[in-house]
């Protein structure tokens, strides 16, 4: 290793005499390769949250007036998020409620229309799998302004705890058999969903008062104090987490510069302890990971923490960022 | 008047003693540190503030009137004794003289550091102890254990439970807890209660100096050698004798110094000399022995993986969220998570961190020091070796103890290890 590093002959320091306020190490030991890479990161750190935040606000604004605006026009195909159809504005379909109906599903629709039912959720899932939850889902929207109302009065919040975390996860099994068997006795996750809270309260479409109001107040209050609390226990985004595997969007960790400082375990909205504990994957996804880039975005070690699409890292982590993004939030402050 | 019993004479005579001999020590390291070619001209502040505080035996504070916290290890948070009014000092001692005395009390297989501490305890008169308002012993390996029961004759002392096993929450929390009891004494002592902002503001201020410390840390890891690895150990043990900012304002002109040394290619040796790193027990100031030694035999000290080094300034502060407890969590994350100290059971991220820091720094071999004593250590020193033998990388265990009475073995065995990878 280092003797390939040697024979490599390229100098790191001399490299900074570039930009004197740069201070970087090497990402992969070439001299052209570090540049770009550099270069492309430091705008990744700044506009990857950004980004995110302005996704969701359009994507919230697409769910709830989209019709209004755009005429329904992709009707068929059906996100896996959670922006309740109850909404007939909406613009386009969400996969929640045909598989909290399993059985119209089946029994109603065609051949073909189950066929591209199914077919354009599983391309969804496989391509993007769970950054339809950092980047999309309404629900999710919410619960994180919730949270940054927090953020901003600085209130105390509930801090990670493993037995919580245990809880929930029984929780969570229990209610992904709810929302996908209920329909066959004669009852449906629809009655207690507490995504009517999302689009269709926001268009207007105030139904009588249900069990589903009350959850949506519980789970608006619990996620102010514990960041993305219903994601924790989301159906249907475990149903998407499941395919972690197969999904273009990974987590990648190189565990040798990981000192495993915790940052990343503290700041993830899923409390996911692996990825700050694994010492050899490369590979640190999990079905819970909804890529919101916290994770990234905290880690003070270069390149320990990148989200890739197809491989290929997009977001990394370096101290560099950290420092500046550090300074930054200092600077705000005043 | 009264005059003064036997007993009192001779307690005065034992102390002139003590302090004249660490006296010695001190100034001894400090020419030595001097005479190596190559210090850099903005090192003068740090060997000042050294200076003053084991030479002159002043603490910088007297003239402020501030409270002054002793602290050990390197698991106290510092933020938190800033945020409460008082300032923190760094009590892990590299006295010899202390030793001595520590002898009547301490058994004779613990290790030296924790007798020069309790030695310096019991012969009063170094300022840096004497004037601190209280001590906090985190508690750490048995020997540190047993001196923080020591040390309640002396001050009053709190112990500072550290988790045993970082991946358990449940003991991260507990020490969460323990933090704001932390907090809540010292501001008992300072008369302060300490508020959110005060924290923020604190981990502010820390940023700075750490951005700073960062950058030092990147500029001594050069591949053309900047400045001396013994220059830097004494720069990172005078942290905590000055006030942070001044301190991280002169790191800061000491690294603008290398920066323009880094431009002009003027090197401190054209020659490639072998990199080595240095890691087990602490060196603290005045006891340079080991890289000292390595720097006289023809090695170049590039890294250092010890917890009175790198290891203790170099993470960060990682705040994820702004509220109180959430700034506690993030500090109690940052002084006990990345800390690669073998005290906590698992301890794999120590082998990971020294195979990083090899490949970065570009090292070629590694210097395991142990002191004599020191079981944690010497428990790691196995699974290293195995680890950096399939990279190719050579290591020897080096025990040293708290005198010169190993110097001579320690060189032979230095230089015959330098000897040995120059010619590989
Ligand atoms: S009520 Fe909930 S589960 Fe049912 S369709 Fe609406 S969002 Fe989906
Ligand atoms: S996990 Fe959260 S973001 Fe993802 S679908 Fe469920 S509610 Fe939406
Ligand atoms: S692992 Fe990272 S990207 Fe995934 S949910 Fe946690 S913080 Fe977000
Ligand atoms: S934040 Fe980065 S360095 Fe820290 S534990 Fe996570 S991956 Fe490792």
């Amino acid at each position: 290793m280092v003797d390939q590093y040697k024979k490599s002959g390229y100098n790191k320091y001399d490299l900074r005499l570039v930009d004197t306020n740069l201070i970087f190490m090497n990402l992969n030991g070439e001299y052209k390769g570090i540049k770009k890479i550099l270069k492309k990161e430091s705008r990744m750190y700044k506009w990857f949250q950004r980004f995110r935040w302005i996704f969701m606000t359009a994507s919230f604004l697409f769910f709830v007036f989209g019709l209004q605006i755009f005429g329904r026009w992709i009707h068929n195909i059906d996100l896996p998020v959670f922006a309740c159809p109850a909404n007939s504005d909406q613009i386009v379909h969400c996969a929640c409620f045909y598989l909290s109906h399993l059985d119209k599903l089946f029994l109603r629709s065609s051949v073909i229309e189950l066929a591209v039912y199914f077919s354009t959720l599983f391309l969804f899932i496989v391509i993007f799998g769970r950054t339809f939850c950092g980047f999309i889902c309404p629900m999710g929207y919410m619960q994180d302004i919730a949270y940054k109302i927090k953020e901003i009065l600085h209130i105390d919040g509930i801090s990670r705890k493993e037995k919580l975390m245990e809880v929930l996860k029984v929780a969570k099994y229990l209610i992904v058999l709810v929302f996908l068997g209920m329909t066959f006795f004669g009852f449906n996750f629809c009655r207690i969903c507490p995504a009517v809270i999302t689009s269709p309260m926001f268009a207007g479409f105030n139904h009588a008062i249900t069990v589903g109001y009350l959850l949506a107040i519980l789970m608006f209050v619990l996620s102010f104090f514990m960041r993305r609390f219903w994601c924790n226990i989301c159906p249907l985004g475990y149903l998407v987490g499941i395919f972690h595997k197969i999904s273009f969007f990974k987590i990648k960790k190189d565990c040798q510069a990981c000192t495993s400082c915790g940052a990343c375990y503290e700041a993830c909205p899923m409390r996911i302890k692996s990825i700050y504990t694994e010492k050899s994957k490369k590979d640190v996804t999990t079905s819970e990971c909804i890529f919101c880039g916290e994770c990234v975005k905290s880690c003070p070690e270069n390149n320990a923490l990148a989200i890739s699409f197809c491989n290929k890292k997009f977001y990394i982590s370096s101290r560099e960022d950290f420092m500046r993004l550090k300074r930054e939030r200092k600077k705000k402050r005043g | 008047m009264k005059s003064p019993s036997i007993d009192q004479c001779l307690e005065e005579r034992q102390k002139e003693r003590f302090l004249n001999k660490s006296r010695q020590l001190a100034v001894k390291y400090l020419n030595k540190l001097e005479e190596l070619p190559g210090t850099p001209n903005n090192f003068t502040y740090f060997r000042k503030i050294l200076k003053k505080a084991f030479i002159e035996n002043d603490t910088f504070i007297r003239s402020t009137n501030e409270k002054i916290i002793g602290t050990y290890c390197v698991m106290v948070p510092q933020e938190i004794i800033y945020a409460a009014g008082a300032r923190p000092v760094q009590l892990c001692s590299g006295n010899y003289a202390g030793v001595h005395f520590g002898d009547d009390i301490v058994p004779r297989d613990s290790c030296p550091l924790v007798k020069a501490v309790v030695g310096n305890n019991m012969v009063s008169g170094s300022s840096i102890y004497d004037d601190c308002s209280m001590y906090i012993v985190p508690i750490t390996c048995d020997c540190k254990k047993k001196m923080a029961g020591i040390l309640k004759d002396y001050k009053e002392t709190l112990e500072l439970h550290v988790p045993i096993n970082k991946l358990d929450d449940t003991g991260m929390d507990y020490y969460v807890k323990e933090l704001y009891i932390m907090m809540e004494k010292i501001g008992r002592i300072t008369g302060k209660k300490v508020t959110r902002i005060d924290l923020e503001h604190q981990i502010d201020e820390m940023a700075v100096v750490q951005d700073e410390i960062y950058r030092f840390i990147q500029l001594k890891g050069n591949r053309n050698l900047l400045i001396r690895g013994s220059h830097a150990m004494a720069v990172m043990n005078s942290f905590s004798y000055d006030d942070k900012t001044c301190w991280a304002a002169n790191l800061k002109l000491l690294n603008n110094e290398l920066e323009v040394k880094l431009k002009q290619k003027n090197y401190i040796t054209k020659k490639k000399l072998p990199r080595i790193l240095i890691t087990g027990s602490p060196i603290a100031f005045p006891n340079l022995k080991i890289p000292l030694l390595i720097e006289e035999m023809g090695g170049v000290v590039v890294a250092d993986e010890t917890c009175m080094g790198d290891r203790g300034l170099y993470d960060p502060v990682a705040v994820c969220d702004t509220s109180m407890d959430g700034l506690m969590r993030a500090l109690a994350n940052r002084y006990v998570l990345p800390c690669s100290c073998p005290i906590f059971t698992e301890n794999r991220q120590r082998i990971e961190r020294i195979k990083q820091m090899v490949h970065d720094y570009q090292v070629d071999g590694v210097i395991y020091h142990v002191l004599r004593g020191c079981l944690v250590y010497d428990f790691e020193y196995q699974e290293m070796e195995k680890v950096l033998g399939e990279l190719g990388i050579s290591m020897i265990r080096v025990e040293s103890d708290y005198n010169e009475e190993d110097v001579e073995q320690i060189k032979i065995r230095m230089e015959a290890f330098v000897e040995m990878i120059k010619f590989r």
